[in-house]
């Protein structure tokens, strides 16, 4: 029967939280300065999902075009 | 014959008697209650701020009455002939403490006092004071480690120790940045990284790597104590401050009972010392 060493298990659980901590934040300023502050999970225009060359790019307003 | 000589009087302009300098009573009264607002923010004791603000005041003519609150300032201001006055009650600016912007805004009341600074250029000094940036984090985290690891070493701790205090207070001011960013209870705070700084404090009894493992448990918490609080505390109640003095000796006892009660968790946990 294995006995639970509890300070051994505390002193594990804070130290591996704090070095995640630290890991997750530092991962994430790296993210946000190289995507400029985008968020990790968005709602995209479909425009943005999928585009073909030739197709309208946003804010070109043509007129006389017959959709 | 003797001529009468008259102090031409102040210029009155739609009611409202300006000074020397073209400015009201309430511009000063404005600006001496932001100043007040800011420097007590600042962690500066009651009698300094009284002096900052008489000495500014009387540089411009004035005569100033203040009741200072813990988290408000009422100010009257008012003119030499007690014809004019202002008063204005504001709110303290929660900022952190910094002795920096302390020692700059009292430097700024010099300036006025010595003549070496108007009215308009006051306003511009301290608004360029008031909006110095923090010193950097990083800097800070580093420095904090070394000075709490250098109090292990002054209370006869070993180098192991030593060590293992610099880790711990490290992760627990590196927490204590992170949850102050997201405006978490101070208090919420400190219990939680007293209780962090503790754990790791205790590595040295845990895993045997030093002689004075009851030493590093007891300096990895130093970083927390509220030592300003308690010195502007006593400060105040020499001044006559008293209610100011008895919400600053509130305020550190229960960051102190945070602090204690982490701590106390800490060693529980790691079944170390008095439990």
């Amino acid at each position: 029967m294995v006995t639970l060493n509890i300070p051994l298990f505390t002193w594990c659980v804070i130290a591996f939280a704090m070095v995640a901590l630290i890991i997750i934040r530092v991962c994430y300023k790296n993210y946000s300065q190289i995507h400029h502050q985008r968020h990790l999970i968005e709602f995209g225009k479909e425009s943005e999902e999928i585009f073909i060359p030739g197709d309208r790019l946003e804010g070109q307003e043509v007129y006389d075009d017959e959709d | 014959m003797m001529t009468k000589i008259e102090q031409p009087m102040a210029p009155v302009t739609a009611g409202i008697r300006m000074t020397r300098e073209g400015e009201t009573v309430k511009k000063y009264c404005l600006f001496l209650s932001e100043y007040a607002a800011w420097l007590l923010g600042a962690g500066a004791t009651c009698i300094r701020l009284e002096r900052n603000v008489k000495r500014m005041a009387e540089a411009f003519d004035h005569e100033v009455v203040m009741t200072i609150m813990p988290r408000h300032i009422h100010m009257t201001v008012c003119n030499r002939d007690r014809s004019d006055s202002y008063t204005y009650i504001t709110a303290l600016r929660t900022s952190m403490i910094s002795f920096d912007i302390n020692t700059r805004l009292s430097e700024l009341s010099w300036a006025v006092a010595d003549g070496r600074l108007d009215f308009r250029q006051a306003e511009a000094e301290f608004n360029r004071i008031v909006k110095t940036r923090p010193a950097d984090k990083r800097l800070v985290l580093l420095l904090a480690s070394c000075a709490n690891a250098s109090f292990c070493r002054l209370f006869g701790g070993d180098l192991p120790a030593m060590a293992i205090v610099f880790i711990a207070t490290l992760a627990g001011y590196y927490l204590k940045q992170v949850l102050c960013e997201q405006k978490v209870d101070m208090r919420i705070v400190f219990i939680m990284c007293a209780f962090v700084s503790s754990v790791l404090g205790a590595t040295d009894a845990l895993f045997h790597l030093g002689q004075t493992p009851e030493i590093a448990i007891g300096t990895s918490v130093l970083y927390l104590v509220p030592g300003i609080p308690f010195l502007n505390s006593f400060s105040d109640m020499l001044a006559g401050h008293y209610i100011c003095s008895f919400s600053r000796f509130m305020h550190a006892m229960i960051l102190t009972a945070c602090l204690s009660i982490g701590l106390c968790g800490g060693m529980m946990m790691m079944n170390i010392g008095m439990f």
